[in-house]
């Protein structure tokens, strides 16, 4: 028996990183997993990896920022599977630099891939499970950024603030359909984004400049968000709404 | 079977909240201590949580007596889990608090586990890890007339949750809290009245009240290894109660 029996579960830029450990960690507890990504061999990779391992998956090529695909995305997996019971609205960019060099075309790109897509996304998912009338969750991958001020980071931070300020809305609006909304918090995990900046202290220790100050004492791991996204999405939160739940090794108290 | 070969310590364990976690917690295979001030409740509940080979005891203790935690510290020994789940909850207008009362909801609320916490995350550090969690109330985050007293003293439980994160998280044990809502316990509905307490309920966004084992599973997941990540952090478990407000 696992956490997400025959639930169907839509997860946005699932090729790699953390959509990547969420989508295999789904299907092991027993959902039928549709990943989105813009690399049509790394998300049959991922298909593959899901199908071995006795699990259900559908890869479906999509780029998250364009906006008219996303009720294609959801009509798709509904065609494939029959429902649309929760999703991990995950897809999302980063880009750093200080105050004064930023320009607006990295704006567009990280407002855009960070809080626009993750809106029309949440909007094309809600009306699905309007339409089916008995529920759902969906969870938005925020940022431990969204709360803790770092250096060269500001419209990375920003787009995330919006991703968390828009579960809290939404849920709201949602909550008499029974579908709940949340939000995912990681500070610096180890993928394919962040994997450049990691370097090794002296003691062996990973250093990651975004990753300092973590209590826990080491830096994210895929698997770790993975893990908090599957109880928000599971029955077992069955009474959570709105909130954000932090998975920071308690950097954000630090 | 998340908690096998795990011992775990529940205050307040006999009913409510803290009964539905001390169950929670015997399925998955832990070996529960759970504490409490009465002895007629807690052989009840023992005899419930011992059904089907569960394992259970009881061990009398009021958190308000120093020397009853300094007992129930020594009587419980290592324990991988701690859940600080008794307190005490009475309501009153702040112009009606009485010195007393307001006195003894501090010792039962905060003094009684602070020590508590203080000795067993010692232990559990020198055993090389551990979970503590917190149980706290939406009243330490939201202005609820009636609650000025207790939410406060919930409020400090979520201060020494954050604090207490940072000072044990590199002895490898976590500290986190679950903030519910509106609560379906026998206590709770006693003192407010089912009626007025459904009505509470629908206007939260889920539209209704939650039940004490929902409570229970955020509680666990934070306790568990599928949390080793998260610390410091408060859990709401409101229905969207204050994400409205």
């Amino acid at each position: 028996m696992g956490l997400l029996n025959d639930k169907v579960v839509l997860v946005t830029g699932g090729t790699s990183g953390i959509g990547r450990a969420a989508a295999v960690l789904f299907a092991e507890e027993g959902a039928k997993v549709a990943i989105t990504g813009r690399r049509a061999e790394v998300g049959e990779q991922v298909v593959d990896e899901i199908s071995k391992a006795g699990g259900e998956a559908l890869f479906i090529r999509a780029d998250a920022t364009d906006i008219a695909g996303a009720g294609d995305v959801v009509r798709r997996t509904v065609e494939h599977f029959g429902r649309l019971d929760a999703a991990f609205n995950n897809a999302g960019t980063a880009m750093v630099g200080p105050l004064t060099e930023l320009d607006e075309k990295t704006w567009d790109v990280l407002v855009d891939g960070n809080l626009k897509s993750t809106f029309f996304y949440l909007q094309a998912e809600a009306a699905q499970m309007k339409r089916q009338k008995e529920g759902g969750s969906i969870v938005l991958n925020g940022s431990v950024f969204a709360e803790l001020g770092i250096e060269g980071i500001s419209i990375y931070s920003a787009s995330k603030g919006g991703v968390t300020a828009l579960a809290r809305a939404v849920a709201v609006e949602l909550g008499p359909d029974g579908i709940r909304v949340n939000s995912v918090n990681p500070t610096v995990i180890r993928t394919p984004l962040t994997e450049s900046g990691i370097t090794r202290n002296e003691d062996g220790t990973e250093y990651h400049p975004h990753g300092e100050k973590i209590p826990l004492g080491r830096l994210g791991e895929p698997e770790d968000v993975a893990n908090a996204t599957l109880f928000l999405l599971s029955d077992l939160s069955s009474y959570i709404t709105g909130q954000t739940l932090m998975v920071d090794g308690g950097q954000s108290v630090n | 079977m998340e908690f096998r070969d795990r011992k775990a310590l529940v205050t307040g364990g006999a009913t409510g909240i803290g009964f539905a976690t001390a169950r929670l917690l015997v399925r998955e295979g832990a070996e529960v201590v759970i504490a409490g001030r009465s002895e007629e409740a807690g052989a009840k509940a023992v005899a419930v949580l011992g059904e089907h080979g569960g394992r259970a005891r009881f061990l009398q203790a009021d958190l308000r007596d120093p020397e009853s935690v300094r007992r129930l510290v020594a009587e419980a020994s290592d324990v991988d889990v701690l859940v600080n789940n008794a307190g005490a909850f009475p309501f009153a207008p702040t112009a009606e608090q009485g010195l007393d009362a307001f006195q003894q909801l501090f010792e039962t609320n905060v003094r009684g586990p602070f020590f508590l916490t203080a000795a067993l995350a010692q232990k559990m550090a020198a055993r090389g890890g551990g979970s503590i969690v917190n149980v706290t109330t939406i009243a330490a985050q939201r202005g609820i007339p009636g609650t000025a007293a207790y939410g406060s003293t919930k409020a400090a439980v979520e201060s020494l949750t954050r604090t207490w994160a940072v000072e044990f998280g590199s002895l490898g044990v976590r500290v986190n809290a679950v903030a519910p809502g509106h609560t379906r316990t026998r206590n709770v509905v006693g003192m407010i009245g089912e009626e007025s307490f459904e009505r509470i309920g629908a206007e939260v966004p889920l539209g209704r009240l939650a039940a004490p084992e929902e409570i229970a599973e955020a509680i666990l997941f934070l306790a568990s290894p599928r949390a080793s990540y998260v610390t410091g952090t408060v859990l709401t478990v409101d229905g969207g109660a204050v994400a409205l407000t």
